[in-house]
């Protein structure tokens, strides 16, 4: 086998992670480099005809179809090629000053995978269940016995007597118009107690239509107060949402994040009323907004917020549509913004950057935008969420921005003053399209790891469900990519070792398939945070399960979801009715209609969203709340607390001199031979940050012996236990004289 | 016509100017020094093919028009130009390991040499990892000779193309909106 023989098998054939030997010498350009290697040819196809002095057919590859996009004199289209790649070209040496050198990625050996063609699934004619559905069951429940992993708790359907009958709507352009952007990615789903009644209440968020805010009225149920409360906004598309305290008042207020129409803060005035604060907080960003994390970068007590902004994905029309896409005869009751066809490659226009947003919180409920003044305002990133983090464990939070079409960034907070870029000298690999992340201290070694979960690279291949454990082995080339092949392609569990970060994924079992946020917590009270990670696309794509990754005392994820009855579904349906069109009156030039006539019912798999974690019937157990794609929301309760040998703790922070929330502590809980640290940053899922207790599970012991709580200030408090197992314990930040 | 698509078409044509394609068809020389220029512009799921004519240059009144197969001849360079209209689709030719992006506007290309004749699998699929469905297509490297004969059997007008280009109706980026929506300067 010759050498480009060899290179061309590995360049388009299915591939994980790039051979590092391969790297140094076809990277930059991890495909369009190929092509510029001199000598390089192919063999072809063994069934083509012979020629005498040579392979059967060869094609020689002479020129560079490389990241620069190969652009041609007088092509006046080219520019926003040539702006993206030299975005690209400049990885190691942009915005911060950083410049570091890349160390290899892990060798992984290429292999050839199935691939599968859309599903065209008409209601009528729905396919049986793949034989994987039933094998992975049964296979799960093998390996969760044979792990150890407390895996005997089940989860079931509440839906119905939790009172809530919202459901979640999407615009036309993830139903029947079929586009790819990013209204795909649906909508959050978070938690507080809004009212100041000890129970936890619920804001869902919808594209279409109004939010929903739900009161906790104990045991399970809710009632919906979303009118009284005045945060429907049925007038906009929602995106996302955040609770947190910005006043310091002690009420959890409201960020709702939308699509070009202005976000919206709501002011928490008791009782569980709001009022629209947007204006006089000098926020209100009109974009492609996605996640508001609140979090406080200075240290001065209040809780400042950084935006993120995904970029351009919609163009100038509207369209009115119909909420219901079952119904033909719903009105056009709605407008939206219709979105590009061409989002996904959005990151290689320039003029479709938007870019994050950093506001520091004045005081008093005002804000004031210090996204450039704090050197954030070169971030190229196409930005769904931000995992705030103290990734350097100097007791100042930084920003790891996630990146959905591209290498995610890292930020170094300069004790407040200023954020500089240190993205690949930290985090030398990152996922490709990076969704969500979240915290946890995987081995309960002291040290907080970072998860993160990766949807984009998945599209890049559509690969049977025997895949689904494993990253995606076929990529987009580098003009697509503009990473320079130096990406993870898929999850990535970065594990931290005194400020350094290492990818763990494969390891420890953290890749899925299609994978969405994430919610983090002890659904077995183990003592060992899990991960429950939302997942599928829908659309003509197959099947992708919920994840539910259980933490196997820190020595790897155990798949669980189908072990404790995430999956299937509560109903056992893998698909539900996805649009309707007319093939015979206004639907007839819809691409639905290619070869049919009247009306034509379509289906899709189910997919979710959002997640929460949060006990909804106080029994002690984490229960799940699912927000689903164009569907109802899930609603599971555990029964864990029935089972006996249940030991947990919830730990509430009032701050003081910090935020009232106590956003930025670290908490260790010891108990035993066990500690477990936590960061309390208020992520609770997809694009979602909530305000709730900390949920600590003690395993097999009844009493936690101390608890230490870090605050933002850098001090140390400590509680002495022994505290039992049941307690709702509520720390209240000392002041430095007491 | 949308803003984009007015914008496309004067650009695809001042950038066909410039690349030779047959040295002398009638007098079946064989193919002349420099690349052979293709253009591919998917739009609605199908790629549109424009072909340099028998003068060899693109953009000129002799080009040719073809759908879905791409024809190329052997022993030539050959810079393929891909372009789109409403998505972005990937040109894939698995068996050689080609594969760039046909992006709108982005003016990206692929160049090779072509050294013998076949029919390659053609894949065409958009971001989201589905490829289209249930159409096959290829990429035939011809003999020279045939090459030109084909060529001269395909249409000199790009009504197919057109009918479908006017179909689609492209959206432009809507960056200026915070200003648009706060009532200031576009």
């Amino acid at each position: 086998m010759n050498a480009f023989s060899r290179l061309s098998r590995w360049a388009s054939s299915p591939r994980s992670d790039v051979r590092p030997d391969l790297v140094r010498r076809c990277a930059p350009v991890a495909l369009g480099a190929l092509l510029v290697m001199s000598g390089c040819r192919a063999n072809v196809s063994e069934d083509a005809p012979v020629e005498p002095d040579g392979p059967a057919v060869e094609m020689a590859l002479t020129e560079a179809a490389d990241a620069s996009a190969s652009t041609e004199a007088g092509d006046e289209s080219s520019n926003a090629s040539e702006d993206a790649s030299s975005d690209a070209a400049s990885d190691e040496s942009m915005a911060g000053g950083e410049s570091v050198t890349v160390p290899p990625l892990p060798t992984m050996v290429p292999e050839e995978r199935e691939t599968l063609p859309p599903l065209y699934l008409k209601v009528d004619d729905l396919p049986a269940d793949p034989e994987w559905v039933a094998e992975r069951t049964t296979a799960q429940a093998a390996t969760v016995d044979a792990s150890g992993v407390r895996a005997d708790f089940r989860l079931s359907d509440a839906l119905a007597s939790s009172g809530i009958t919202w459901r979640h709507r999407a615009t036309p352009d993830g139903a029947k118009e079929m586009k790819n952007n990013h209204y795909d990615h649906g909508n959050g789903v978070i938690t507080a107690d809004v009212d100041g009644d000890g129970l936890l209440d619920l804001y869902f968020v919808s594209q279409v239509g109004s939010n929903a805010l739900y009161r906790g009225l104990g045991g399970g149920e809710f009632e919906d107060i979303t009118a009284q409360a005045g945060v429907g906004l049925d007038e906009v598309i929602s995106v996302t949402a955040s609770f947190a305290d910005i006043d310091n008042d002690g009420d959890p207020d409201l960020y709702v994040s939308t699509i070009k129409e202005g976000d919206h803060l709501f002011l928490n005035e008791g009782g569980g009323t709001f009022v629209d604060g947007t204006a006089a907080a000098g926020l209100g960003y009109k974009g492609h907004s996605s996640s508001a994390d609140f979090f406080d970068y200075d240290k001065d007590g209040n809780l400042d917020l950084y935006l993120s902004v995904v970029g351009v994905y919609t163009g100038r029309s509207e369209q009115a549509a119909a909420a219901d896409t079952n119904d033909l005869e719903d009105p056009l009751a709605y407008r939206y913004w219709v979105g590009l066809s061409d989002a996904f490659a959005g990151h290689a226009y320039a003029d479709r950057l938007e870019v994050s947003r950093l506001y520091h919180n004045e005081g008093g409920g005002v804000f004031a935008d210090v996204t450039e003044a704090m050197g954030l305002g070169t971030d190229p990133s196409w930005t769904g969420d931000m995992a705030p983090i103290d990734a350097n464990e100097d007791g100042w939070i930084d920003l790891y921005v996630l990146d959905m079409q591209g290498n995610d960034e890292y930020y170094e907070n300069q004790q407040g003053q200023a954020f500089v870029r240190r993205s690949r000298e930290v985090f030398p690999y990152t996922p490709w399209g990076a969704m969500g992340a979240g915290t946890l201290d995987m081995e309960n070694d002291g040290d907080l790891d970072l998860l993160v979960t990766d949807m984009h690279s998945d599209m890049m291949e559509n690969t049977t469900a025997e895949y689904d454990k494993l990253k995606m082995r076929q990529q987009w080339p580098e003009s697509t990519l503009r990473t320079g092949g130096i990406s993870i392609f898929g999850n990535a569990l970065f594990e931290a070792d005194g400020g350094a970060f290492a990818d763990v994924s494969d390891d420890t079992g953290a890749e899925m398939y299609w994978p969405w946020g994430l919610s983090i917590g002890d659904l077995n009270a183990d003592g060992y945070e899990d991960a429950l990670i939302s997942a599928g696309m829908g659309f003509w794509f197959r099947y992708g399960p919920n994840s539910l990754l259980l933490n196997n005392a820190g020595a790897g994820f155990v798949d669980a979801e189908f072990a404790v009855g995430l999956e299937p579904r509560p109903d056992g349906s893998l698909f539900r009715p996805w649009f309707v069109v007319d093939c015979d009156g206004p639907d007839a030039g819809n691409r639905h209609c290619d070869g049919e006539e009247g009306i034509v019912r379509y289906a899709e798999a189910h997919s979710s969203r959002g997640t929460l974690l949060v006990d909804i019937d106080q029994d002690g157990d984490l229960d799940v709340i699912m927000g689903e794609w164009n569907a109802p929301p899930m609603v599971l309760t555990s029964n864990l607390s029935e089972l006996g040998g249940l030991n947990y703790l919830t730990i509430d922070l009032e701050g003081t001199t910090s935020n009232r929330d106590g956003l930025g502590a670290v908490v260790r809980v010891i108990s035993g031979a066990m500690t477990q640290t936590f960061a309390h940053d208020g992520q609770s899922g997809y694009l979602a940050q909530s305000d709730q207790p900390l949920y600590v599970g003690l395993g097999d012991v009844s009493a936690a012996d101390r608890i230490e709580v870090t605050w933002p200030t850098g001090a140390t408090q400590v509680l002495e236990g022994p505290i039992a197992s049941g307690t709702a314990v509520e720390i209240v930040e000392e002041s430095a004289s007491e | 016509m949308t803003a984009r698509r007015r914008a496309l078409r004067p650009t695809a044509l001042l950038c066909a100017a410039a690349v030779a394609f047959i040295a002398t068809a009638c007098g079946g020389s064989g193919m002349p020094e420099g690349p052979v220029v293709v253009e591919l512009t998917g739009i609605d799921h199908e790629w549109y093919v424009r072909y340099p004519g028998v003068d060899g240059v693109l953009g000129t009144d002799d080009d040719r028009y073809g759908t879905r197969d791409v024809l190329l001849p052997t022993g030539a360079p050959v810079t393929l130009r891909l372009d789109s209209l409403d998505y972005t689709y990937f040109f894939r030719v698995p068996e050689v390991g080609l594969l760039e992006a046909a992006m709108p506007g982005a003016g990206l290309t692929l160049a090779l040499t072509t050294t013998a004749e076949a029919d390659l699998a053609l894949d065409m699929d958009t971001m989201c990892g589905l490829p289209v469905p249930e159409v096959e297509r290829y990429v035939r490297v011809l003999s020279q000779t045939e090459f030109l004969r084909r060529m001269s059997e395909l249409p000199t007008t790009d009504e197919a193309m057109s009918t479908a280009a006017a179909a689609v109706d492209m959206l432009e980026p809507d960056t200026d909106f915070a200003q648009r929506l706060s009532g200031g300067a576009p």
